[in-house]
C-alpha cells in the first residue's frame, strides 16, 4: 500500500477535543460536523484540506476521549496520519476503520512541514519527503493489520473470518 | 510476569506473553454507554445476529441522560431494544445506575483477573486488579460478536507511593502529581501499576481515582494488586468475595519505576489547559472562579463526597459561584443522603445533579460559556472540554473545589475551616 500526497503538520498531543470540539459530536450532518475539525488550533483547516492529503504530527496523536474521531478525519477525505506516536484508543479506531495510522518514532518537530509532498510505503516501512529528500522509517504493521487494511477495516475482516468459521 | 501480563496470557490461552506482543484474548465484560449506539450498528454491520455471551455485556446510560434531546432519546430506545433482542439483562438506566465507571463494579460484574473493555476511563476498574481498558466502538462490536479481541501486551510502569499523606490529600493529588511528572504522553500504551505503603493509609476510593487518571498519561490501564482492601470492597457491596485471583510475580520485568514521596506532597492543582500543567495549590491561591464541579467518575464516590461535606458543613457557597455536585451513581447518592452529606450540600447552596458524565464532557448539566472559570474534580481540562473554548478549567480534589466554591477564589481547605 502506497500513499503519496501533500502533508499538513501538527504538533504533539493533538487530542480528540481538538479533532472535534465536544459540542459538535451530536451533529447529524457529517459534512457539517467535519467542518469543525481542528477549528480551535487551525482555523479554516476543513475548507483548505483536499481529499487524500495526509497529516503529520508529533507524540500521542488522538489522546483524550474514546469518542469516534477517526471518522471525522475520514469524513474530511484525509488519506492517513503519520505520527511519532498515537494514543492507543485512537490507534485502535484507525485499525478498526481501515484508516492508515503510521508510527514514525524518529520524526522531529521540523520534519515534514505543511505543504511538502510525501510518499509512504506501508509494506517497506519507508517514508520519503520529496521536497527535502529526507528519508524516514515507519513501524511495519503485523500481518493481520495488513489484512485488516486490505479488507478495509476490522468489521469486514471479522465478517470474513466468521464466514470462514461457519463454513 | 506482571499482573497485566498474567491476565492477558490467561485469556489468550498462552503460557507466557511479552510486552509488544499482539494476542487475541477472551473479553470478560463489554460495557456500552448510551453513546455506544455505534457499537450496536457496527455489530449488525459485521453480519452478526446474536451476541457471543449476553451475560458478558453491560449497558449503562450515563452521558445524555435524562435524554437531553430527541436524538439521544432515540439512541437510548434503540439500545434498550438491542438489550431486549439479545437477552442482555445487565442494563442500567439512570434510576438504578449512574456512571459506567462505577455501576458495573457496584453490581458485582467486575472481578479480579478479568479483561473489561469500554470507553476511555474504563481503566478506573483496574483498582480491582483487572485489565480494564478503553477500545473503539468497532472493537466493542467485534468483542460482542466473537467474545474475543486483539490486544497489544503493554510495557509496565510501576509507581511506588511512599509515606503517609497529609490532611485533605487524596488520590486526585497523587494522580495529578504523577501527571505533572510524566506528562500526558508519559505512559502511552503502557500499564501503570500502583504500589507502596501509601495505599495502606488511603481507602479503596483512592485507587479508583488513581487508576482513572492513568488514562490522561496515555496508559492502556491502571492497576492495583488485590489485597484485603479490595476484598473489603466486595464485602461492603454485599457481593461474593473474590477467590483464587491472579497476582503479579514479585520479580517481573517493568520498563520504568517511578517513586512519589507522598509524605512530602502538597495539595495539587492542574491549571488550564492540560491535566499535566500541575502546580502546588499554595502557588495559585486567589484565582477567581465562577463554577465548581464535584463528583463524576474520578471523584464521585462516598469518601469524596464525605470530604466535600466536611469542608461545606455550615458554610455558604459564594453567591458568584455555581457549585454542581454530581455523585457517581444512584447508589452513592442514596448513601450520601443517608449520611446527611446531601443536606449539607443543599444548605450550603450547591446544586445536586443526577449521576451523569454531562458536565465533565461538556454535553449538558452545566456547560461552561466564554469567560467562565471552573475548578473541578474531573479528569480533563483541554480547551473546550467542559464547554466553550474560551472557558478555563482547573482540576483539584473535592476538598479544594469545595473550599474554592465557598471563597469564590481558589483556596485551600484549611483557609475555609480555620
Amino acid at each position: 500500500m502506497i500513499l503519496s500526497n501533500r502533508v499538513w503538520r501538527l504538533g504533539d498531543n493533538i487530542d480528540t477535543d481538538q479533532i472535534l470540539p465536544g459540542s459538535y459530536i451530536n451533529l447529524p450532518d457529517k459534512a457539517l460536523r467535519a467542518s469543525h475539525c481542528f477549528e480551535n488550533i487551525y482555523p479554516g483547516f476543513s475548507s483548505l484540506v483536499k481529499p487524500g492529503e495526509l497529516i503529520a504530527a508529533g507524540l500521542n496523536f488522538g489522546c483524550g476521549s474514546s469518542r469516534p474521531s477517526v471518522e471525522i478525519l475520514q469524513d474530511l477525505g484525509l488519506g492517513g496520519v503519520i505520527a511519532q506516536s498515537f494514543a492507543r484508543i485512537f490507534f485502535r479506531g484507525g485499525i478498526a476503520r481501515g484508516f492508515p495510522l503510521m508510527v514514525c518514532p524518529s520524526l522531529q518537530a521540523g520534519d515534514l512541514p505543511t505543504g511538502h509532498h510525501i510518499t509512504v510505503n506501508l509494506e517497506e516501512g519507508t517514508l520519503v519527503d520529496q521536497d527535502s529528500g529526507a528519508l524516514f522509517s515507519i513501524e511495519p504493521y503485523p500481518k493481520f493489520f495488513q489484512e485488516i487494511m486490505e479488507t478495509r477495516g476490522l468489521l469486514n475482516y471479522t465478517r470474513t473470518h466468521m464466514d470462514r468459521e461457519v463454513r | 510476569m506482571t499482573l497485566v501480563e498474567k491476565i492477558l496470557a490467561k485469556n489468550a490461552g498462552l503460557p507466557e506473553v511479552k510486552p509488544g506482543q499482539y494476542v487475541e484474548a477472551l473479553v470478560d465484560l463489554v460495557i456500552l454507554s448510551d453513546v455506544a449506539i455505534r457499537s450496536v450498528k457496527a455489530f449488525y454491520e459485521i453480519g452478526a445476529k446474536k451476541v457471543y455471551a449476553p451475560n458478558r455485556i453491560a449497558i449503562v446510560f450515563d452521558h445524555n441522560v435524562p435524554a437531553r434531546d430527541t436524538k439521544t432519546a432515540e439512541d437510548i430506545r434503540l439500545l434498550k431494544e438491542f438489550a431486549e433482542t439479545q437477552g442482555i439483562r445487565h442494563l442500567f438506566d439512570l434510576p438504578r445506575g449512574g456512571i459506567q465507571h462505577l455501576v458495573p463494579a457496584e453490581n458485582g460484574l467486575i472481578y479480579p483477573g478479568m479483561i473489561v473493555i469500554d470507553g476511555s476511563h474504563t481503566c478506573t476498574d483496574g483498582a480491582l486488579g483487572v485489565l480494564a481498558t478503553g477500545v473503539s466502538a468497532e472493537d466493542r462490536a467485534v468483542a460482542m460478536a466473537t467474545g474475543k479481541l486483539w490486544f497489544r501486551v503493554p510495557e509496565t510502569m510501576r509507581v511506588v507511593l511512599r509515606g503517609q499523606p497529609r490532611a485533605f490529600l487524596t488520590g486526585m493529588d497523587i494522580g495529578l502529581a504523577l501527571l505533572g511528572k510524566i506528562k500526558t504522553n508519559g505512559a502511552v500504551y503502557m500499564a501503570i501499576e500502583f504500589t507502596g505503603e501509601t495505599l495502606d493509609y488511603l481507602g479503596m476510593d483512592t485507587r479508583f481515582t488513581l487508576c482513572n487518571l492513568t488514562m490522561e498519561a496515555g496508559a492502556k490501564t491502571g492497576i492495583v494488586e488485590v489485597d484485603e482492601k479490595t476484598l473489603d470492597f466486595y464485602r461492603a457491596q454485599g457481593l461474593p468475595v473474590p477467590e483464587n485471583y491472579a497476582q503479579g510475580d514479585p520479580d517481573s520485568y517493568v520498563k520504568e519505576t517511578i517513586e512519589i514521596d507522598v509524605a512530602a506532597l502538597p495539595l495539587q492543582v492542574a491549571q488550564p489547559s492540560s491535566p499535566d500543567n500541575v502546580s502546588a495549590l499554595e502557588k495559585i491561591l486567589g484565582i477567581p472562579v465562577t463554577h465548581g464541579f464535584i463528583g463524576y467518575c474520578v471523584n464521585g464516590r462516598l469518601s469524596d463526597l464525605a470530604l466535600a461535606a466536611r469542608v461545606l458543613k455550615r458554610k455558604q457557597v459564594n453567591p458568584k459561584v455555581n457549585l454542581i455536585i454530581t455523585p457517581g451513581s444512584q447508589r452513592v447518592l442514596k448513601e450520601a443522603v443517608r449520611k446527611g452529606y446531601i443536606t449539607t450540600f443543599l444548605e450550603a447552596g450547591a446544586v445536586i445533579a443526577p449521576p451523569t458524565c454531562g458536565a465533565c464532557a461538556g454535553i449538558h448539566m452545566g456547560v461552561l460559556g466564554p469567560g467562565d472559570t471552573a475548578i473541578s474534580t474531573t479528569n480533563r481540562n483541554f480547551p473546550g472540554r467542559m464547554g466553550h473554548p474560551k472557558s478555563s478549567v482547573y482540576l483539584a480534589n473535592p476538598a479544594v473545589v469545595a473550599a474554592s466554591a465557598v471563597r469564590g477564589v481558589i483556596s485551600s481547605p484549611e483557609e475555609v475551616l480555620s
